[in-house]
């Protein structure tokens, strides 16, 4: 792929196992735990990995609640998606890498089953109920079979766990090598609660503000991830949070197919609207429409600043009354990013300011 | 349910699937790059307001149809694959890390000078006297020199997420939308 070409949306199928967790985080944002038991069909799982092939999706997700807890179904249904060409992966606490030697068996059996990437998380939270030495085992275990590995970290203001505190964990210093760290990618991302309205404490300039809210695209999960939960239900984006927001809820594997939930959530000029500004730029929008709106310092993790836009009066007043104005921007970003091809008959010959002080270097005028 | 805020409905999907079709026709991308209200008023039937490009993506647009950004970029591409051609074959982030995270950071800040470098004139000028300028950065005199310094210390080059791409349309549009911020204030 060229640096410029149009950029494409993937398509990524995640299937929430079982809300079954043998953590009980707060704020967690399945709100999974040890005593929800819902699981999903594996006759219906199954089904919906070979619909995700059938539509071109680019990979498939097992997360939870604790896939793990999923049993000998989720060998199985690694093994179908790989069969299927669909690269796969697993978001996990890493519960069960209890030492090397069953890190290491564990993987062996599911690479063997078909697993392309797993993926830890840990941070305050998750460290309550799952010690570091296991992230550290588990990602040995993902080095020794070359997998693409990767940490989630949880911020907050005042953690003990951080990446820093990871590396220098003494079973980390004596297993992990710096050559081998840097194969590893390690992602610190903001824990949120799941109230829009309860503010957590991050590090200053975590949230998003006027300042630098530059920095921040579109959501690249809503409509491009659709996610299965272990109850049936189907929705719109990654799932964080999602429990708590209706509209993001657009099906039940009872009654819907993949193509269909996809195609509902297309229609939906709001979600396009996410997936191509994210909903931090949503509530800054709405803020310059009606300044009462509070924005600013607020939101660290995108999901908690969706759930705000989703559930504050103000801000949906705001939108219904004016998305209208939106939509064209919105369509022609969506081109640019897209749909646009440079041939020669688009691209435009005026040259470039650096350019034009060559120029005028040249010729003297 | 009444109050779920979806704003679906045939006339919104049946515009855009217009739009991306109306959008493949050169002659229609020239008509409405002169007057995109107006174009979509007559042929969308899209009630908006006269301001109704963000300036962000008309910054875009422009980068992205300049010819010699696009030869620039094919140049930047070629270049990059000679010197670091582990890091330009892996297909994640994730494994080009492990050629190098150093290079990728490297590729990412010269692209973004690359696209500093190719900016539109009145955008530079605008940028000269806005008050983000101000205090951070002494050389204002030579435009180029002016623009690579402001790259490297005011705009901040994300790294993308594991699974995105080196550098992008995406890694323009976070560098677009960074400037129109330091030009205007935050733009809606």
């Amino acid at each position: 792929m060229k640096i410029l070409d149009p950029l494409p949306n993937p398509k990524i199928l995640s299937l929430l196992l079982t809300l079954q967790c043998n953590a009980q985080c707060r704020h967690c944002g399945t709100l999974s735990g040890p005593k929800v038991k819902s699981r999903l069909d594996v006759a219906v799982a199954r089904r919906l990995i070979r619909e995700a092939k059938a539509l071109d999706y680019d990979s498939l997700v097992f997360t939870g609640g604790e896939p793990m807890m999923y049993g000998e179904e989720l060998f199985e249904l690694l093994t179908l998606g790989h069969s299927l060409g669909l690269p796969t992966r697993i978001v996990t606490n890493g519960f069960w890498a209890k030492d090397r030697q069953r890190a290491d068996a564990m993987l062996h059996r599911l690479v063997d089953a078909g697993l392309g990437e797993i993926n830890f998380s840990t941070g305050d939270e998750h460290a309550r109920f799952v010690p570091l030495t296991n992230i550290v085992w588990g990602i040995r275990a993902g080095l020794d079979v070359g997998i693409t590995v990767a940490v989630m970290i949880e911020v907050v203001e005042g953690r003990t766990v951080s990446l820093d505190a990871l590396k220098q964990h003494p079973v980390f210093r004596s297993s992990i090598s710096d050559d081998e760290a840097e194969q590893v990618t390690f992602s610190e991302s903001p824990w949120m609660p799941l109230d829009d309205q309860e503010l957590a404490n991050y590090p200053p300039g975590l949230a998003a503000n006027a300042t630098n809210i530059g920095r921040r695209l579109g959501c690249d999960s809503v409509i491009n991830t659709s996610t299965v939960m272990a109850d049936g239900r189907m929705m719109a984006c990654c799932g964080l949070g999602t429990l708590t927001i209706p509209e993001l809820q657009i099906g039940d594997v009872a009654r819907d197919s993949l193509a269909a939930v996809r195609a509902r959530a297309e229609s939906d000029f709001l979600k396009r609207w996410i997936r191509n500004e994210g909903p931090e730029r949503i509530l800054m929008w709405a803020a310059s429409k009606d300044p009462g709106i509070e924005w600013e310092d607020r939101y660290a993790h995108r999901c908690q600043a969706c759930k705000r836009l989703y559930s504050d009066q103000r801000v949906r007043s705001v939108i219904r009354a004016h998305y209208e104005e939106k939509i064209l921007d919105v369509l022609y970003s969506e081109w640019l990013l897209h749909e646009f091809v440079a041939d020669d008959d688009a691209l435009d010959s005026s040259s470039s300011v650096v350019e034009r002080s060559a120029e005028v270097e040249k010729t003297g005028c | 349910m009444a109050d779920r805020l979806e704003l679906t409905g045939p006339e919104f999907t049946s515009r855009a699937v217009s739009f991306m079709n109306l959008m493949r026709l050169p002659a229609f991308q020239k008509k409405f790059a002169k007057d995109p209200a107006g174009t979509a008023m007559r042929e969308l039937q899209l009630k908006v307001p006269s301001r109704a490009i963000s300036a962000s993506n008309s910054l875009l647009a422009t980068l992205l149809k300049s010819r010699a950004f696009n030869a620039w970029a094919q140049q930047f591409q070629a270049e990059v694959e000679t010197r670091y051609p582990d890091l330009v074959s892996a297909p994640t982030v994730a494994q080009s890390a492990r050629a190098s995270r150093l290079a990728a950071k490297r590729v990412r800040e010269e692209f973004a000078q690359g696209v500093a470098r190719h900016l539109p004139r009145d955008l530079v000028d605008k940028l000269r006297v806005g008050p983000a300028w101000k205090g951070q950065i002494a050389a204002e005199d030579d435009i180029a020199i002016l623009l690579l310094v402001f790259v490297a210390v005011v705009v901040v080059v994300v790294a993308p997420k594991a699974r995105d791409e080196l550098v992008s349309r995406n890694t323009v549009r976070l560098l677009v939308n960074q400037l129109e911020l330091l030009k205007t204030g935050p733009n809606v």
